[in-house]
């Protein structure tokens, strides 16, 4: 059992941990206990104080919409538009150039910087997505090739009251487009599936609409840009399974079987889709990695040391989270908290 | 539950190993166009066994429903067993291998809608419609369902019918959502 006292302290040394300017919120968890119910309702109650004060200071602007790309990576665009669909609007707002940049680069190199930044799984594990790239086999000279790869972005967001995948998808979808070509390239993989759910229609409809954007484009497709890299993706829709949102049951469904969990070892990074090297990562974990493929790259040029601390101090605090439950105003918000 | 009239009908439902495929003619259960959107969804994998729950979904939209034949053509297309596919149709909650109405209402029964009043608002569903979870109504109208979370929570109780969301759902508001589904 949690002392109420410990929880409360948490929440005082998350604030302390936090970069001037952000914005204030705590997760109001589905605490079982009462003193741990009592001790979030307190933490949320002062959260709301907070948001509700910075509402009222920028009037009918939801809080998702009042950030910088410094404080909302993911979700500053909303501040410019209400929603981001169009190709050309995306690009306007620094879109596709973290593609470019990595693109320049090595798999190798980015794969070492998303690694350096300690970049987190948004799916709850927390799991550093570097580290989990790492262990999937690269083709190297002299070597014999590796054969197909395969990248799949879990959008099967399932869990009560988590909605966070939705906003992203639904608003932003070449964000996540952007983030998976990114990862294509660090880890070689021609193939990626957007594993979404089935009652996300309109998520699907956006994300199948960019897709088609991002290859006239030629962000998709053979030879992305110049680079040599070729990736094709495909929006696969669930027909509604809780359990699809685990990784190997994911992975099967995707091959068309019934979604039982598999058994590991092996990972799928060695024996994933249809018996190949196979990364499952998160909506929000693909959407992180073109700002911080932005950013980093800028940075990194004059003083790496830096770019370390700035960068696992962002990836490490910034999160979203979602408010529900009598919060009309502000239902989405991008709030700096320690990740547990 | 649908209750079979006769243990017959009740046994051609069940397809299993010992059973022989029953070979349909594919041209005449599936149209051109289903057969299409079946081969197309075969070229997204490397496996044409993967495009299974693409299919049915496609196929499923006609009746509403996938019926035996559906399913043993669509095995067919793809070239896999029909006890894989049947798999696949009975494993997922929004394959249905009975027959709905030509609406089926889903509402949200997860914590959020559930502490918002999903429980009042279904009451007044099967209040209004006159069934229980899992029935369809006499005139063939609306199936009702529950569903694990919609991932709308902020906007509790949140319930989805065919393919439109609908959020922050008062009780009064049930009558006119109901109106624009014939």
């Amino acid at each position: 059992m949690t002392d109420p006292n410990d929880l409360k302290k948490e929440g005082n040394d998350a604030k302390d941990g936090l970069l001037d300017g952000s914005a204030v919120s705590v997760v109001a968890g589905m605490a079982v206990a009462k003193a741990e119910a009592k001790a979030a309702e307190e933490a949320a109650a002062k959260a709301a104080k907070i948001e509700a004060a910075k509402v009222t200071k920028t009037t009918a602007t939801p809080i998702h919409c009042n950030g910088s790309a410094e404080t909302h990576p993911l979700t500053w665009r909303l501040s410019q538009a209400d929603e981001v669909l169009d190709i050309d609007l995306y690009e306007s707002l620094e879109g596709y150039a973290g593609l470019k940049k990595a693109l320049a680069m090595t798999s190798a190199y980015v794969q070492g910087v998303v690694k350096d930044a300690v970049l987190r799984g948004r799916g709850g594990a927390g799991f550093p997505a570097g580290i989990k790239w790492s262990l999937i086999p690269m083709n190297k000279e002299g070597a014999p090739d590796v054969g197909p790869k395969y990248l799949v972005c879990n959008a099967d967001e399932m869990e009560p009251g988590t909605f966070k995948d939705r906003l992203l998808m639904e608003k932003l979808p070449h964000q996540l487009i952007e983030g998976m070509i990114l990862v294509s390239h660090a880890i070689g993989a021609q193939t990626g599936y957007i594993f979404l759910r089935g009652e996300y229609i309109l998520a699907a409809k956006n994300l199948n609409a960019a897709i088609d954007q991002a290859k006239a484009k030629g962000y998709l497709g053979e030879n992305i840009l110049g680079s040599g890299h070729n990736f094709e993706l495909h929006v696969h829709t669930g027909a509604g399974r809780y359990i699809c949102g685990e990784e190997t049951a994911l992975i099967n469904s995707l091959e068309g079987r019934r979604a039982n969990p598999r058994t590991k070892p092996p990972f799928p990074q060695i024996s994933g889709a249809w018996g190949k090297p196979t990364i499952v990562n998160n909506v929000e974990t693909l959407c992180n990695v073109p700002p911080k493929g932005c950013r980093m790259v800028v940075v990194a040029m004059r003083e790496p040391r830096f770019m370390a601390r700035q960068v696992r101090l962002n990836s490490q605090v910034y999160g979203n989270y979602q408010l529900v439950q009598r919060v009309v105003k502000f239902s989405r918000s991008q709030a700096a908290c320690r990740m547990a | 539950m649908m209750i079979f009239k006769d243990k017959a009908a009740q046994a051609a439902r069940i397809v299993s190993d010992k059973q022989p495929h029953i070979h349909v003619n594919v041209e005449a259960v599936l149209t051109e166009k289903e057969r299409d959107a079946i081969h197309e969804f075969m070229h997204h994998y490397p496996d044409s066994r993967a495009a299974s729950l693409d299919s049915l979904k496609h196929v499923q939209k006609r009746n509403g429903w996938v019926d035996d034949d559906q399913v043993n053509a669509v095995a067919q297309v793809l070239g896999i067993s029909v006890p894989d596919v049947e798999g696949v149709a009975t494993f997922y909650n929004r394959i249905y291998r009975q027959p709905v109405g030509r609406h089926v209402i889903l509402l949200c029964d997860s914590i959020a809608c559930y502490l918002m009043g999903n429980e009042s608002l279904a009451d007044v569903f099967k209040r209004q419609l006159g069934i229980q979870y899992g029935q369809t109504t006499p005139d063939g109208r609306f199936t009702l369902l529950p569903i694990c979370c919609l991932g709308n929570c902020d906007k509790a109780p949140s319930l989805m019918i065919d393919e439109d969301t609908y959020g922050l759902v008062s009780e009064a508001q049930v009558a006119g959502v109901l109106e624009q589904y014939v």
